[in-house]
C-alpha cells in the first residue's frame, strides 16, 4: 500500500518521425509517431514522455515510407496521440510561452516539460505553475559532468554552457513552483552504460519534488540504481525500441531488486480478441475487450509477483 | 449525454477521449444553460482552489450545479480539483470558500518525513469501502490509480469517503454520496481501472435519468 516507483518510456520526435538519440547529437530514425504510443498504451505503461526535438522545423520528406503524414506539425500529432493514450502524458520541446503550454494541455497533455524557457525566462515558470498547477509543470534539465566532479546545466539541446550548478538550478526552479524534474545527462545519453547515479543522488537530495531520471539505460538491470539513488521514476528511451517486451522486463528487473512497482499488463493476443468478439457481438462488449476491462484473464495476466 | 464542464481548467480532451472509449456520448459545455439536457455532469480541474472557484463563479456554474446536482439529483463526477471544490473551504492560494457540498477543508498534504516528496505523483493503491458497489464495482482488486496533487480534502464526514490512499498518512482518494461522486485520482489516466470507474459513472447516469 504505497506510491509505486514509475517506469517511463521517453519518445523522441524529430521532424515528425520518432528517433533514437546519442549524446544529443546523433539521431537515427525509428518510425512513425503513433505506433509506439498505441503499443505502450496497450501494455498499460505507467506514463509516457513525448519530446519534440525538431530543430529546423522542416519535415523529413525523404522518408515518406514511414507515413507520419504530409505535415507533421507537433500539435496535430499530439492530438492524434492523445486519443490512444490513457496514461499520463508529458509533452516537451519547443515550448516558448504560456500559450504554447495551453495549446498542449488543450490537445491532451497532462504535463509539460520545460527547459530552454526556464533558462531564458525563469519568471514564466512561476506564472505557469500558478496557472496550471505545479503538478503539470516539469523542469527538464540537461546536465554535463566535468572532470572536476562538477555538474553543469546545459542549454540549447545540450550544446550551450550556462555556468549553472545543477543543484542550485533545481532548487531555484522548485521554489518557482515546478512540480517534477526530468533529469537528463548529455554524456550518458544513448551510451547504454547505466545512469549517472551521483548526479541523481545530488539532485534528489537538493529538492523535495519527484525526480525522473533518464539517460544511459542499456540493460533492464540499470533501472534499479536510479531508484536507489533517490529518483521517484526511472525513464529511458532507446531500450524501449531495441529490446523486446521492454515494459514487462523492466518491471521484472525492478521488482527483483526489491523496488515496489505497479504490476505490468500483458494484452490478450489478437487471436483471443477475435474469438471473443465473435462470441459477444455487441459493441460495448468489444469495447470491453479492447481495453481489457472485462477480461476474466485480467488478474492472472497482470500478476507480477 | 454526459456534459463535461469547460471552465477553462484542465485537460478536457483526455477525459473526453476516455468517455468516448467507454461508449458514452460526451459533450463539452461552456455555459451553464447547456446543462439542462444532460444525464450527468463531470467537473474536471487543474490549477489552484481559489482560481477554480473564481472561474466557476464568473461563468455562473455554482448556482447551476447547485440546482441540477443537488436540486434535481443529476449524477455528478468531480475529478481532482473538481473534487476538492466540493469542500466547504480550501487553503490553496489563500483561504477561499468552496461549493460546500461536503463539510471539509482542502489542505496541503503534511509531509511525514523531511524526504516526503510533493506533489503526490504517480500510481498508488486505493482501498475502497463497499468495493463491489458504486464507482468501484467490477474492479476485481485492480485498484491502483494515478494521482497528481499536493492538496487533499480532510473531512469529518467519514461516511462519504469511498476510498483512501496512503501517502504520508491517509489521503482521501474518492467520495461517494449517492449520485455525487468525486475522485482525487485521475480515472481518465488510470487505464483499465480508471475506465472502469468512468464506465460505472456513465451507467449510473443512464440508470438514474
Amino acid at each position: 500500500m504505497s506510491l509505486k516507483s514509475r517506469l517511463i518510456p521517453v519518445l523522441l520526435l524529430k521532424n515528425g518521425l520518432l528517433v533514437r538519440s546519442q549524446q544529443f547529437v546523433t539521431h537515427q530514425i525509428i518510425g512513425n509517431p503513433y505506433n509506439e504510443v498505441a503499443r505502450f498504451s496497450e501494455w498499460c505503461v505507467d506514463e509516457l514522455i513525448y519530446l519534440d526535438i525538431t530543430r529546423s522545423g522542416d519535415a523529413d520528406l525523404r522518408r515518406d515510407d514511414l507515413k507520419s503524414g504530409d505535415r507533421p506539425d507537433f500539435l496535430s500529432i499530439l492530438e492524434t496521440v492523445a486519443t490512444t493514450c490513457f496514461m499520463p502524458l508529458t509533452v516537451g520541446g519547443g515550448i516558448r510561452s504560456i500559450q504554447d503550454m495551453r495549446d498542449r494541455f488543450y490537445r491532451g497533455a497532462d504535463k509539460v516539460t520545460l527547459n530552454t524557457l526556464a533558462l531564458k525566462q525563469p519568471e514564466v515558470i512561476t506564472r505557469a505553475a500558478n496557472m496550471f498547477g505545479s503538478q503539470a509543470i516539469v523542469l527538464s534539465v540537461d546536465v554535463r559532468s566535468h572532470p572536476t566532479g562538477e555538474y553543469e546545466v546545459m542549454g540549447g539541446n545540450g550544446t550551450i554552457r550556462t555556468g549553472r550548478q545543477v543543484e542550485d538550478w533545481v532548487r531555484e526552479m522548485e521554489s518557482r513552483g515546478v512540480g517534477e524534474v526530468l533529469l537528463q545527462s548529455v554524456d550518458r545519453d544513448g551510451m547504454a552504460g547505466g545512469y549517472d547515479c551521483e548526479l541523481i543522488r545530488r539532485v534528489s537530495n537538493a529538492v523535495n519534488i519527484p525526480v525522473i531520471c533518464c539517460s544511459g539505460v542499456g540493460r533492464f538491470e540499470d533501472y534499479a540504481a536510479g531508484i536507489e539513488a533517490g529518483a521517484s521514476a526511472v525513464a529511458a528511451a532507446n531500450i524501449w525500441h531495441f529490446k523486446e517486451l521492454s515494459d514487462r522486463q523492466g518491471k521484472r528487473a525492478l521488482a527483483a531488486a526489491g523496488v515496489d512497482v505497479r504490476r505490468f499488463y500483458v494484452p490478450p493476443r489478437p487471436s483471443v480478441l477475435r474469438g471473443r468478439r465473435r462470441q459477444r457481438p455487441s459493441s460495448s462488449r468489444s469495447l470491453d475487450n479492447r481495453t481489457g476491462l472485462n477480461s476474466t484473464a485480467l488478474q492472472e495476466k497482470g500478476a507480477l509477483a | 449525454m454526459i456534459a463535461l464542464i469547460d471552465s477553462g481548467l484542465g485537460n478536457l480532451s483526455s477525459i473526453r477521449n476516455a468517455l468516448t472509449q467507454c461508449g458514452s456520448d460526451v459533450r463539452i459545455v461552456s455555459s451553464a444553460s447547456e446543462l439542462k439536457r444532460a444525464n450527468g455532469v463531470i467537473l474536471p480541474g487543474v490549477g489552484s482552489f481559489g482560481d477554480a472557484m473564481d472561474k466557476l463563479r464568473q461563468a455562473n456554474w455554482i448556482e447551476a450545479l447547485d440546482d441540477e446536482v443537488r436540486g434535481n439529483e443529476m449524477p455528478f463526477l468531480g475529478i481532482c480539483l473538481g473534487m476538492q471544490v466540493l469542500a466547504s473551504h480550501g487553503l490553496e492560494g489563500g483561504d477561499s470558500c468552496g461549493l460546500g457540498w461536503i463539510d471539509g477543508t482542502v489542505e496541503r498534504i503534511e509531509p511525514a518525513t523531511p524526504t516526503t516528496r510533493l506533489p503526490h505523483m504517480g500510481w498508488n493503491d486505493v482501498s475502497f469501502e463497499r468495493e463491489e458497489s458504486g464507482m468501484s464495482a467490477g474492479l476485481n482488486g485492480d485498484s491502483v490509480f494515478y494521482f497528481m496533487h499536493s492538496f487533499s480534502i480532510r473531512t469529518s464526514s467519514q461516511e462519504v469517503v469511498k476510498g483512501v490512499t496512503d501517502y504520508s498518512g491517509p489521503v482521501t482518494a474518492c467520495l461517494e454520496m449517492e449520485h455525487i461522486w468525486a475522485t482525487q485520482f485521475h480515472p481518465e489516466k488510470s487505464q483499465r481501472a480508471g475506465l472502469r470507474v468512468l464506465k460505472n459513472f456513465v451507467r449510473m447516469a443512464e440508470e438514474r435519468r
